[in-house]
């Protein structure tokens, strides 16, 4: 009876070691003298706002091998999902500013002011880089009316569209806002969770047409069920296996000032972490969306590599435009006033 | 014939050591979880799923897979012996198995139950293999009206053949209905019954419910009625003659096929399977006089169609994406874990993936029928070990099967809550099964109705003009209005004497 206890004891013993493997480096020493002399001092943990698997997760762990070679010091990624990955965030902003831990921060941070899933901002950290894109796309089902995105812009003006998107106040939703704003038009939005949802339901009939990240719906591209008429960006986007998609810019030329937009995906740290600790990881972060492995993960994925030189400028930017856009037509839920966001 | 080269070919890749621990292992866990009165299958599952997060896909779903077999045949073996069904889809096995035993021929009942059950599993894979392109072709006919009228066939379904009565049973399907609208909106974004707690924004944890209702809840209830161990008799296990496996040849293809198609039906599960299978085996023998008094009919009835139901259930969640149950729902969320969308798809992201379940579902299959037949000690081992024991175990692994999904301690504390709720929905009698299926189906429910609407500017004619939809809400109808006539009744008359108590999905 004793042994069969001990077994017992020991095989929960080991399951319940197994399950909280994955939050080892929780506790931190406060490590205020150390990160002025060398960083890093102590492993390092990279925080997902999304569970394992998914799109933001898969570039975190492509990128986790390379940064770790770089910075010299192990690192490990943390999924912590939970409200739009507003509670990755708040976890980060509660540890200390000294680098060690990284959230892996998404273009979300820029509808949180309005949409209020979290009181923190792109002000509460600083964005290391933003070195990946997925260009938003409009995609229609291979047998559609819609043959160019001139149908889709008078589509729009006639005022009787319905469009699919993933979630309100993310990437898709607002492309055709902005869209929306630019040609005077109006249109039904039906919500389906991700962008591949969506895609699907322009491939049912149930939307006339879908926005979505390239990324999320290449495979039905290459499936040639469904057909992407523009990308919202200024040049053309060449995708493996398929034609090249034209830019919304060929269609509509004032929408020059509002590409590119689309999801995003990269480092950021808490605000405070002195600048020179900054400057390395930037440096390693760097060197590893430059390197063969990353460019290859990109490639096969129909993700785009940005150009945007000052991310944390960006972030504001970005942020201010998108977060009175939401407000202003309706569906913010606070002003970004009340964090501080002001109008651009 | 390229069809089976390919399964060859995915075949090789199973073949290593660790693969066949996780086999085990399942096989194993599940048949404890089934022997053992009280704790279920869904329960296992659910307990389970959060050590498999760091697996690769596959492997996780080889320790769920087998878990679910093993766990679905388990329940045979007290249910013979000593006519405590383990699981509720063992409460029809019981009815033959034990007066068997009470004959002396327990042995022989046992061994015909496993055999059956790994027939079940293997004429049920094939036809999941048959089914699922079939459906996957359909899929793209499945909109937004069907996926809500789906979800809402489910729920009253469960409704009416799990409780007690049918608005007791809807009272738990609206509860959990209710509960699925706790978090943010998706469609508006506007936060519903978080209370601005922002571990509430996605709503209530599914796996911390889940294991609070089947887990704590079964806990609580035999700390207040704290049982013996089961008086473990020596089980005992012959191999049935080739002659009579060979005459049940035709009788366990019925049931195969009866089970396959209730398991395909969302909202019923495998106890539902085995009663209608059991049924229709005593209305088409020539002596239905003998059933209930040691026909060994009856348990190739029974224990062929509940094993059957899993492969069943596999089909609309591979290829529509639709949880028909707990365990299910559970196998998507693993799924979508390891970034694969069941649905249309499924395949152009891993064109395999039938044949991958297909074999995971053979070779749990053969797992359990080499332990079933040939390691009965362990049975005996498990159904002896002191009650308080195992809910200590119970306890430990639904604390840290709960808090490893979201790292969350507030999670623990909606697990604890749920028990006591699922706890009190058991003394007044309220069934479980709907408030989860409700909770699960629920949001998928709601958004697509939404959405429905929003793409047919408000009208309801599609959901007549649509034929598939049209069928859907035939029966529904006919569900609601023949709740007294129609599969309940053939249910209840031999569901009345067993009422299986907090029947498992």
């Amino acid at each position: 009876m004793k042994l069969k206890m001990m077994v017992l004891t020991l095989f929960s013993g080991v399951l319940i070691l197994g399950a909280c493997s994955g939050n080892q480096s929780n506790q931190k020493a406060s490590g205020s003298k150390e990160a002025e002399g060398a960083y890093p001092s102590q492993p390092i943990e990279i925080i997902v706002g999304f569970s394992e698997g998914g799109g933001t997760d898969t570039m975190a762990r492509t990128l986790q091998p390379i940064l770790q070679k770089e910075l010299g010091e192990s690192i490990a990624v943390r999924n912590m999902p939970g409200a739009s990955s507003a509670l990755a965030l708040e976890y980060v902003n509660e540890q200390e500013s000294d680098g060690h831990t990284i959230l892996f921060q998404t273009d979300l941070v820029r509808v949180f002011p309005t949409m209020g899933m979290t009181d923190l901002t792109y002000k509460d950290f600083e964005q290391i880089g933003i070195g990946a894109m997925g260009i938003a796309n409009f995609t229609v089902k291979d047998k559609s009316s819609l043959k160019t995105f001139d149908d889709v812009v008078q589509l729009l003006k006639d005022g009787n569209a319905k469009v699919g998107v993933a979630a309100i106040g993310d990437p898709w939703h607002l492309t055709l806002e902005i869209v929306n704003s630019v040609v005077g038009g109006d249109a039904e939005i039906i919500t389906y969770d991700s962008g591949s949802n969506a895609a699907m339901a322009a491939m049912k009939g149930e939307v006339d047409f879908s926005i979505s990240g390239v990324n999320e719906v290449v495979d039905l591209l290459r499936a040639g069920d469904l057909r992407s008429l523009a990308v919202m960006d200024n040049k053309p986007f060449d995708v493996d296996g398929i034609q090249s998609i034209p830019p919304v810019t060929d269609f509509v030329s004032d929408l020059d000032k509002y590409v590119p937009e689309g999801t995003w995906w990269g480092p950021a740290v808490k605000s405070g972490t002195p600048e020179e600790i900054v400057n390395k990881i930037r440096d390693a972060y760097n060197k590893a969306i430059n390197s063969d492995e990353f460019k290859e993960f990109t490639k096969k994925r129909a993700i785009v590599l940005t150009d945007i030189e000052d991310s944390q400028e960006y972030t504001k930017e970005i942020t201010e435009k998108t977060s009175w856009l939401l407000w202003d037509i309706g569906v913010g839920k606070r002003s970004p006033e009340e964090v501080g966001i002001s109008r651009p | 014939m390229g069809e089976l080269s390919l399964i060859g070919e995915s075949l090789a890749s199973f073949f290593t050591v660790k693969i066949m621990l996780l086999f085990l292992l399942g096989t194993v866990a599940g048949m404890a979880v089934g022997a053992l009165p009280g704790l279920t299958t869904t329960m296992g599952v659910s307990l389970l799923i959060s050590f498999t997060w760091g697996m690769e896909w596959i492997e996780a779903m080889v320790l769920i897979v087998s878990v679910h077999i093993g766990g679905t045949y388990g329940g045979s073996t007290p249910a013979i012996f000593l006519n405590i069904p383990g699981t509720p889809a063992s409460a029809a096995t019981a009815m033959d198995g034990y007066p068997m035993a009470q004959r002396g021929e327990g042995g022989l009942a046992r061994g015909l139950a496993t055999f059956q059950s790994f027939l079940g599993t293997i004429l049920a894979a094939v036809l999941f293999l048959i089914g699922a392109p079939i459906l996957l072709d359909l899929s793209m006919n499945f909109g937004s009206w069907e996926y809500f009228l789906l979800a809402m066939f489910g729920i009253i379904l469960s409704a009416n053949l799990t409780a007690e009565s049918l608005s007791k049973g809807l009272i738990s399907g609206i509860l959990g209905l209710a509960l699925a609208t706790a978090g943010m909106d998706k469609i508006t974004g506007v936060q519903r019954f978080t209370f601005g707690e922002s571990a509430l924004m996605d709503g209530f944890s599914l796996i911390a419910v889940l294991i609070g209702v089947f887990g704590i809840a079964e806990v609580i209830d035999s700390i207040m009625k704290l049982k013996p161990p089961l008086k473990a008799e020596k089980f005992q296990s012959s191999i049935p003659p080739w002659k009579m496996l060979l005459k049940f040849l035709p009788a366990g293809g019925r049931s195969s096929v009866i089970g396959a198609a209730i398991g395909a039906i969302p909202g019923v599960g495998a106890d539902v399977a085995a009663w209608v299978s059991y049924d229709v085996a005593r209305r088409r023998s020539k002596k239905p006089e003998t059933f209930g008094k040691g026909n060994p009919e009856g348990i190739v009835a029974a224990e062929t169609a509940n094993n059957a139901c899993v492969p069943g259930t596999y089909i609309p969640m591979l290829a529509l994406g639709i949880p028909g149950d707990a365990v299910t729902a559970v196998i998507i969320g693993g799924l979508l874990l390891h970034g694969l969308q069941p649905g249309p798809l499924l395949l152009t992201q891993n064109p395999n993936i039938l044949n991958q379940f297909f074999i995971i579902l053979t070779i749990s299959a053969a797992f359990m029928l080499v332990f079933g037949l040939f390691f009965s000690y362990l049975f005996q081992k498990i159904l002896s070990v002191p009650r308080s024991i195992v809910l200590l175990v119970v306890t430990v692994f639904s604390v840290v099967g709960t808090f490893a999904v979201n790292n969350r301690p507030f999670d623990i504390g909606i697990m604890f809550l749920f028990g006591i709720i699922g706890f009190l929905m058991r003394k007044v009698g309220l069934a479980a099964p709907p408030l989860v299926l409700g909770l699960i189906l629920g949001l998928m429910a709601e958004q697509n109705f939404r959405r429905a609407m929003v793409s047919s500017d408000y009208s309801f004619v599609p959901f007549i003009t649509r034929p598939i939809s049209l069928f859907l809400l035939v029966c529904i109808v006919f569900l609601i209005l023949n709740q007294n006539q129609f599969l309940s009744k053939r249910l209840k008359n031999v569901w009345g004497k067993i009422k299986p108590k907090g029947a498992s999905l």
